[in-house]
């Protein structure tokens, strides 16, 4: 399996000054040639440049960041990735530590343009055109243009450089992965302005080792170092400072916890602008480790499926399972099985606010996204290379010993859905992030 | 042309055509026998084309495919038609390598070009291999006895060293330059070096070398390299890649190489002014720097604040000038750039989350060029955005840059007005906020029309909580502001809760609504009545602790065990050893081999938990032998852990079925007093011999309630034991201590430890849980009588001394001092250092010279065991926090830990306790300061904390300066509005701590911060100061910093 995608930009994105005012114009890239060639997929006015134009830096300030040290950091990917589509448009991007997810939603009435084509690619976030962004104010006027309709009037201007990327692999799982945890976040806390600065008025200086927990007090927010009442756990706080900036703007600020507690998710509504960031249970982990999603992997669902709803939607278009299944007659559990496959392989995104899916394919290769759980290979190899000895097993109840390396037996036992193991993974995290291979592997073998 | 090239390995087998036609290219690629699929790409020049087509050349041989001798067009025929005879092959491959072979063992560098460059393409696959052969056998820093001596003369008499000499580790990181990919060649030695051509003897070489291999990564690997100075390329020599070809234009990498200076030889003897000045000149004159470079050295992070140039001053001494600064000076000067374009870039660097340093020099270059008024107005397009830039010093500093401009016709009013939004709610921009509200002010009254912005923009400093800010927007907004603008209006209502002091007061015109923060508390008015001791449940219910049921609950409790940090997990797994469940299954150690082997490789922080885990170890190897730890710790309650485990292990050896006395029968660690009765009882029919240390901690976690039952059954001990019982569970208040007749005496002179002194010592300890403050009189006869808190409760002097560091300076002979610091000092009685572990309250209260380092590095979970060995009265484990955790404020490890055990229900501060939360204020560490203030918060709330006791501690901390007074105003902030009840005892405290820094020589600096605070909360109490407060601030009113605001506070007396 190669690490890492290479691509490169024909020309660099800008923001060009023309006589009716400023226009960003986004080159784009992506693996997938159908994709490539489409030269636009929108363009128009922003209704609200200055927050736009703030909220982008962000977006691109979150790619550049990197909270935990990693010799990978040239690596990096420092492009976000924009869908356009269904009225709206989106730029999504990971830190490249993969612990911070990022993505600004314009909604229909941030925009006055026209939807070309819809899709999701790559574009290009140069440090000239962030620079530019910079000085954008309230009262200009100001196009977005989502690839650029004719090249060559823009590269005259712009020197033509071409820049290669390369796209680290976990970058793209940790996309995918985060979706999972989005998906079954709760909204806990809506603060308003004022709520919100104090709260951030009350964030540690530097670097935030233990963890911290928002809470309520008579009417005020506050980061304390314990979990009180509905307290909303953020690990690695410090990295909340890339919100920072935009707080002085915000209407509301909505911020969830995923179930089991490990990552949060803040919501900055700004009028026809959302900013979701979500937080991995800590600095030093990436969303691309955690095992969320391999429980929903586990059964293989015909890829004719997949495919199917692939040409069912359009970028940005809300999935909603309830209704797929009953128009299409597939039975729900199969269908919650689709959703959580359909996002792992990168075709649906979910939006907090609304609470629902919606279609987007990442601008990547689809094989290369199902390589990328490594754990489940190990799970599907443990099964078939027979290394699971059955000991026990009642309709709610399963005993099993797994063979691990050496001469070492796992226990696994899964009792009325909670599973336990014996190796090293499971002590050391108790469950917090995601299955071991061991249980994964007796649950696929329950499954047959 | 045609070229083709095919792929085989175990996988796959395959090929890659390419077409070159004038300007266009067709690649057919596919499994090899069949026609495969085709591209045509085309090109503006046939040159361009050519480029393209060797780039992808390059590419595909890089990963492994072979060109076949002569273009071989696609056909169906099969693939055997295709190879050459293949033994002939293998020949001329082998003899390829044995060559290699030979040339790095003889190393004639001048023969590796030809080498390589005869070497046939088909080879190179199998060469490549060779390379990274050579490089592990050669280059791998390894022992060197092992090998033949001779090999390397360079490490001859060394013990570790590499195989290869210098000369042939060059040889094999250029060949592998020749045909390696980037990241292939990360494990290869001074790739960098050899590339950007630092040292001299091999430069020529690896010049032809690149020239003829031209890799198509130099560009991207110089750009990896350009992060640190020593292996960024030299600029010209960047210049020469890019005019061979080598290299194509990238900004960030030219950019990187031009503002970075070779320091590794920066200090040469033979620079001198002359040289430095010609330096200079070579820079100004360079066109391709000014016009190509110079634009992307504002785009990307450079090193160009470091260049400087080094030479000898007069007394040969080094001195680095700068470089940078005088070229764009003459650049500016000689009118090569435009000023207004270079101000303007200087500007936008200062939004990027760059280096400090290098933001500040490209400030420091904008200042020197001394912009006039004019040309700051003409930069107001790239000034005014600096108001919303991240970092408080360049906000800071634009605002100073935006006044000095402001008073001009031409300054834009309405433009600023919509920028400075973005600061004015900053409370991290507070010295520029000062300004811009002067600022507005000025603004405001010479503008009628822009005061209702202007006030709008004035109501976001309320969520800045300062007082003398809100206090000067208040002001500004009573002049300015329209009492009926309901934008206004609603604007200032949100910060209602926030406002500080008497500004609600003053704003009242403009806020219709009252302050609703406290809507739901009953009584606002209630008052703060501090309660000692007040009871609290600790038996509650679901927090039974129960022991595993069956074999697989007791496999995984392992696995708890391991990854928790809460002791009780210890407390379950020691007693799980000695009442394991029924059906042990008979191969038990296979199964438990994974923890065994996680065991053995983990080294636990937790002293208790390491202990612990050897003796896990210990059990899973049959338990049979001694259980010896290889070295004990040196603080002596977290060894009586160690006696616990002897104790366990004493008991399944005499095949016990009884749980240790002092296993908590409810979390976090208390004993419900009749489950312990009723172990005694059990222990009493089973003839199993008691432990005192088991039962003093069973004694020490036994809460007085749910009594009633556990003493009537302790009419069924033994007399000695049932009195002792009814004594611990307050049936009785006879303490029926045992005492020495003359024969025990004589006894004891040769067995000191007796049966007696064990129940003497257990009546010691019932005593101190039971009556913490009181004296007894009944221990005078024993030998343990003058220990800590045996007899009386322990106290000590507790004092704050100034130290500094001292040290004699070679130079001078002089003594020199470091700057002082504060430390708290608490003198420990000198004791003979036995452990007399079962007197829990007396151990580690002596002066321990050799073992403090233990105590300084306690770790959380061990002060969490401490704590649960004597939940009723921990005060020693305070003490000992205290002594060694406390000591300054800078580094206090321990207090963390220790506040979290206050926040236990029940919790009850005393002396020692209440010290180390003071402390915990007042502790550099925010995270720490916080936690105290979370203490705070809970006992204020539960009224368990005596706010006058905590205010007078701090106020005689504050006064010898043992903490910056700053920090307690941060964490009582925190406490601030939660409730009324908090208001209020944070009135109580204040004053309390008035009181005590009134008596101080010197008040500490930041003194107004407390009065500013003191003054919010008397407002939002509608309370009066205090007499002795009063008297405390006519006193201070004479010291200029505080007159504003004592008067204030006087004004409510």
């Amino acid at each position: 399996m190669e690490n890492l995608a290479d691509y490169e930009y024909a020309t660099s994105s800008l923001l060009d000054k023309t006589d009716a005012g400023r226009a960003l114009l986004l080159s784009h890239q992506t693996e997938i040639e159908e994709v490539n060639n489409v030269p636009c997929f929108f363009w128009g006015r922003l209704r609200e440049p200055y927050l736009t134009a703030r909220c982008l830096m962000t977006i691109a300030k979150t790619v550049r960041s990197r909270f935990a040290l990693s010799m990978q950091e040239i690596m990096a990917l420092r492009d976000p990735i924009v869908t356009a589509g269904a009225g709206q448009v989106r730029f999504e991007g990971f830190s490249s530590c993969n612990g911070v997810y990022a993505r600004l939603d314009i909604q229909p009435e941030g925009l006055d343009g026209e939807f070309l084509a819809s899709g999701t690619t790559n574009v290009d976030f140069n440090e000239p055109m962030i620079n530019a962004l910079n000085g954008i104010t309230k009262t200009e006027n100001m196009v977005l243009s989502v690839g650029q309709q004719s090249v060559t009037v823009i590269s005259e201007k712009a020197k033509v450089v071409e820049r290669k990327v390369s796209l680290p692999n976990r970058w793209i799982k940790g996309l995918t992965s985060v979706q999972h945890y989005l998906a079954e976040m709760q909204p806990v806390f809506t603060l308003t302005r004022p709520q919100a600065i104090q709260l951030f008025q009350s964030l540690p200086k530097g670097t935030v080792k233990s963890d911290v927990f928002v809470v309520q007090r008579a009417g005020k927010f506050l980061f304390s170092p314990l979990r009180q009442g509905q307290g909303v756990r953020v690990g690695g706080a410090h990295r909340l400072r890339l919100m920072d900036g935009l707080l002085p703007f915000l209407d509301s600020l909505k911020i969830y916890l995923s179930d089991d507690g490990q990552a949060a998710g803040f919501v900055l509504m700004m009028g026809a602008l959302q900013l979701v960031f979500g937080f991995s249970a800590d600095a030093y982990r990436g969303f691309s480790g955690e095992g969320k999603a391999l429980e929903h992997l586990l059964d293989d669902l015909p890829m004719e499926l997949v495919y199917g709803v692939n040409s069912l939607l359009k970028a940005n278009e809300a999935f909603n399972p309830t209704l797929l299944s009953i128009e299409h007659d597939i039975d729900f559990g199969a269908m919650n099985t689709l959703t959580a496959q359909l996002s792992s392989i990168g075709l649906l995104g979910f939006d907090l606010v609304n609470n629902a899916h919606f279609y987007r394919r990442l601008p990547f290769k689809t094989t290369r996204i199902l390589n990328l759980n490594p754990r489940l290979k190990n799970a599907r190899k443990l099964v078939v290379d027979n290394t699971i000895q059955l000991i026990n097993q009642t309709p709610d109840y399963i005993e099993t010993r797994v063979k691990g390396t050496g001469d070492l037996v796992h226990t696994v036992i899964i009792d009325k859905g909670q599973a336990r193991c014996t190796c090293d993974w499971f002590t050391n995290h108790q469950g917090k992030r995601g299955l071991c291979k061991h249980v994964l592997a007796v649950k696929m073998l329950k499954e047959q | 042309m045609t070229r083709y090239f095919s792929f085989t390995d175990d996988k796959s087998d395959k090929f890659w055509q390419i077409d070159t036609h004038d300007t266009s290219f067709t690649v057919t690629f596919g499994k090899r026998g069949t026609t495969g699929q085709s591209q045509v790409k085309t090109f503006d020049t046939a040159d361009r084309c050519q480029r393209e087509a060797d780039k992808l050349i390059r590419e595909k041989t890089a990963k492994g495919y072979v060109e076949s001798g002569d273009s071989q067009p696609i056909t169906s025929q099969p693939r055997v038609a295709t190879l050459r005879p293949a033994s002939a092959d293998k020949e001329a491959e082998i003899a390829t390598l044995t060559r290699y072979d030979e040339l790095i063992q003889q190393a004639p560098m001048a023969a590796l070009l030809p080498f390589l460059q005869r070497v046939d393409t088909r080879h190179y696959e199998a060469l490549r291999k060779k390379i990274k052969e050579a490089r592990r056998y050669w280059c791998d820093y390894v022992v060197l006895k092992t090998i033949p001596t001779g090999v390397n003369k360079e490490t001859v008499r060394q013990e570790w060293g590499h195989r290869g000499s210098w000369p042939q580790r060059i040889m094999i990181s250029l060949s592998g330059v020749a045909l390696l990919s980037m990241s292939e060649l990360k494990p290869f030695d001074g790739v960098a070096r050899l590339l950007i051509g630092a040292d001299k003897e091999f430069r020529e070489l690896a010049r032809q070398l690149l020239e003829w291999a031209k890799p198509d990564w130099l560009g991207d690997f110089l750009l990896q390299q350009a992060g640190e100075s020593w292996t960024t390329i030299g600029y010209h020599k960047l210049r020469e890649f890019e005019a061979a070809g080598l290299v194509s234009y990238n900004p960030e990498l030219f950019a990187r190489s031009a503002t970075t200076f070779s320091n590794w030889n920066s200090e040469n003897t033979n620079r001198n002014e002359r040289t430095y000045r010609y330096h200079i000149e070579s820079l100004a004159r360079d066109e391709q720097l000014v016009t190509r470079e110079l634009p992307a050295i504002f785009d990307y992070p450079t090193e160009i604040h470091t260049y400087t140039y080094a030479f000898q001053g007069a007394k040969k001494e080094w001195v680095y000038h700068p470089v940078w600064p005088l070229v764009f000076e003459q650049w500016l000067t000689e009118g090569k750039i435009d000023r207004l374009w270079f101000l303007e870039r200087c500007l936008s660097v200062q939004t990027k989350d760059w280096n400090i340093n290098l933001r500040t020099f490209f400030r420091k270059q904008f200042e020197t060029a001394n912009p006039t008024t004019a040309e700051l107005l003409a930069l107001q397009p790239a000034l005014l955005p600096l108001l919303a830039a991240q970092h408080p010093h360049v906000v800071n500093w634009s605002i100073g840059l935006i006044k000095t401009s402001s008073n001009d016709p031409d300054f834009q009013t309405d433009e600023f007005l919509e920028w400075v939004a973005a600061v004015m709610m900053r409370a991290d921009c507070k010295t520029g906020l000062k300004t811009l509200l002067s600022l507005l002010e000025r603004t405001a009254k010479t503008g009628p029309q822009y005061r209702p912005t202007i006030c709008i923009r004035l109501a976001d400093v309320f969520a800045v909580n300062d007082l003398p800010l809100q206090t000067k927007a208040a002001q500004l907004l009573t002049i300015y502001g329209d009492p009926s603008d309901p934008d206004l209006q609603s604007a200032l209502q949100t910060y209602a809760g926030q406002m500080l002091g008497n500004v609600s007061i003053d704003l009242q015109t403009f806020l219709t609504k009252t302050d609703t923060t406290f809507a739901d508390a009953a009584d606002s008015s209630a008052t703060y009545q501090y309660v000692p001791g007040k009871p609290v449940e600790r038996l509650v219910m679901d927090q039974a602790v129960t022991l595993p049921d069956t074999w697989n609950d007791f496999l995984f409790l392992i696995g708890q065990f391991i990854g928790s940090n809460d002791p009780l997990d210890c407390e379950i797994l020691m007693n799980a050893l000695i009442l394991p469940p029924a059906n042990m299954p008979a191969d038990f150690q296979e199964q438990l081999k994974v923890y065994h082997k996680k065991l053995t490789k983990t080294y636990f922080q937790s002293q208790v938990k390491q202990q612990t885990s050897m003796f896990l170890l210990h059990w899973l190897h049959g338990g049979m032998g001694q259980f010896t730890l290889s070295a004990h710790t040196t603080v002596q309650t977290l060894d009586l852990q160690f006696n616990r485990l002897q104790h366990v292990r004493q008991k399944w050896k005499a095949g016990s079925t009884l749980p240790l006395l002092s296993f908590p029968t409810h979390a976090p660690h208390w004993i419900a007093p009749k489950t312990l009765v009723e172990r005694l009882l059990a222990y009493q029919q089973a003839g199993e011999a008691i432990v005192p240390l088991d039962l003093a901690i069973a004694i020490a976690r036994m809460p007085r309630e749910e009594t009633a039952e556990a003493i009537t059954l302790c009419n069924e001990l033994t007399p000695p034991l049932a009195s002792l019982m009814r004594y611990s569970l307050g049936a009785s208040p006879e303490r029926d201590v045992p005492h020495k007749t003359a024969l025990d005496k004589l006894r004891a002179l040769f067995q000191p430890k007796t049966n007696l002194s064990d129940q003497q010592i257990l009546w010691a300890v019932a005593a101190r849980t039971v009556e913490p403050e009181a004296e007894f009189s009944d221990f005078d006869q024993t030998h343990f009588a003058d220990l800590p808190n045996v007899a009386k409760p322990f106290t000590q002097t507790i004092q704050i001394t100034e130290r500094w560091h001292e040290w004699r300076n070679y130079q001078t002979k002089q003594m020199e001092r470091s700057p002082s610091w504060r430390e708290l000092t608490i003198t420990f009685p000198k004791l003979p250092d036995t452990l007399r572990p079962v007197l829990l309250y007396s151990n580690d209260l002596s002066e321990r010279q050799n073992s403090s380092w233990a105590y300084h590095s306690l770790d959380s979970v061990d002060v969490a065991y401490w704590n649960s060995l004597l939940p009723q009265q921990p005060e020693s484990l305070f003490t000992v926090v205290a002594k060694y955790g406390s000591l300054s404020s800078e580094t206090s490890p321990a207090v963390a830990p220790a506040l979290a055990c206050m926040l236990q229900p029940g919790f009850r501060i005393r002396t020692m306790s209440m010290l180390v939360l003071a402390t915990g204020l007042l502790a550099k560490k925010r995270e720490t300061g916080t936690l105290a203030a979370e203490v705070l918060i809970h006992h204020f709330g539960e009224q368990t904390l005596d706010a006058v006791q905590l205010g007078d501690r701090l106020g005689w901390l504050l006064a010898d300066n043992y903490a910056p007074l700053q920090r307690l105003a941060d964490a009582l902030n925190l406490v601030r509005d939660v409730s009324p009840l908090h208001n209020q005892a944070l009135l109580l405290l204040l004053d309390a701590l008035f009181a005590r820094l009134a008596e101080a020589a010197e008040l500490p600096k930041n003194t107004k911060k407390l009065l500013e605070l003191y003054i919010d909360l008397l407002v939002k109490r509608q309370a009066t100061p205090p007499a002795e407060t009063v008297t405390t601030l006519k006193m201070w009113q004479q010291i200029a910093s505080l007159k504003t605001t004592c008067a204030a506070i006087l004004q409510k007396a």
